[in-house]
């Protein structure tokens, strides 16, 4: 009955799409460590890789936005609120 | 008796059409992308697996503009009399739109902004229609002169003839 069920279970899988967890993942982190955390691009860029590593994503230092893009038709932007909030996707 | 034969197309074959049939071809591309990006769009959450759920935006984003693109230009080469192996094309535009969308990926291309949207879409157009424009070509024509002289009796008669084939 359990092993059923853990079937059923597997075939259903998540609701969200690979390449949406990956995107909306390393823009929040990448924001995070960039603005809550304070480190520098270079080092969030490679703390933030994610396998296998099929995102692009860019910093708008001036905005406080991560934007990342994965095959041309996944993306995700997060957003530095403030100290309390920190970064939140849009 | 003396035969000359002056070949004066051996093989007539253009190596690349005119600038009105490629800009058609081009023109045909550029609408097919909005088209390209909505389908795309709309399969982003056929599967929540990796692979399979990324082949169907993917691949609709590589054929389905490789397609518009060799499906005008073979209407063009039809309309204008030409030929084309629209296999061959077709498997040459599909290469070369993977190597497109493989840049534009790597670039980091989004088709959430409408300036990614209008440079991508705009370089496809360029390029797509390149393979089928240079596989177009006229059916191969030939025309040739024959010559014959030939002796009478007072002197030389040269005949004559012309001949093309289409």
């Amino acid at each position: 009955m359990w092993l059923i069920l853990f079937v059923l279970g597997c075939m259903q899988g998540y609701n969200n799409h690979d390449l949406e967890l990956l995107t909306s993942y390393r823009a929040k982190d990448m924001c995070s460590c960039v603005f809550v955390q304070g480190r520098d691009e270079a080092y969030c860029r490679d703390w933030t890789k994610a396998s296998p590593n099929l995102a692009t994503l860019s910093v708008d230092m001036d905005t406080k936005t991560v934007h990342t893009e994965a095959m041309q038709y996944w993306s995700a932007t997060a957003r530095f609120v403030d100290a309390k909030h920190g970064c939140v996707l849009e | 008796m003396v035969t000359l034969w002056f070949s004066m197309l051996s093989s007539a074959q253009a190596d690349f059409p005119d600038w009105t049939q490629y800009a058609q071809c081009a023109v045909a591309t550029a609408v097919a992308m909005p088209v390209t990006y909505a389908m795309g769009e709309a399969l982003t959450g056929t599967s929540n697996q990796l692979v399979s759920g990324m082949l169907p935006a993917v691949l609709t984003g590589i054929v389905l503009p490789a397609s518009v693109s060799v499906g005008s230009a073979a209407l063009i080469a039809n309309k204008a009399g030409m030929e084309m192996n629209v296999g061959t094309v077709f498997g040459q535009t599909v290469g070369l739109n993977t190597g497109v969308y493989a840049v534009g990926t790597a670039l980091g291309v989004s088709t959430d902004k409408w300036q990614d949207r209008l440079i991508y879409g705009a370089v496809s157009a360029v390029l797509l229609p390149l393979p089928s424009m240079l596989a177009m070509q006229s059916p191969n024509s030939t025309a040739s002169v024959l010559v014959s002289p030939s002796a009478v009796s007072d002197g030389w008669v040269m005949n004559a003839s012309f001949q093309h084939r289409f």
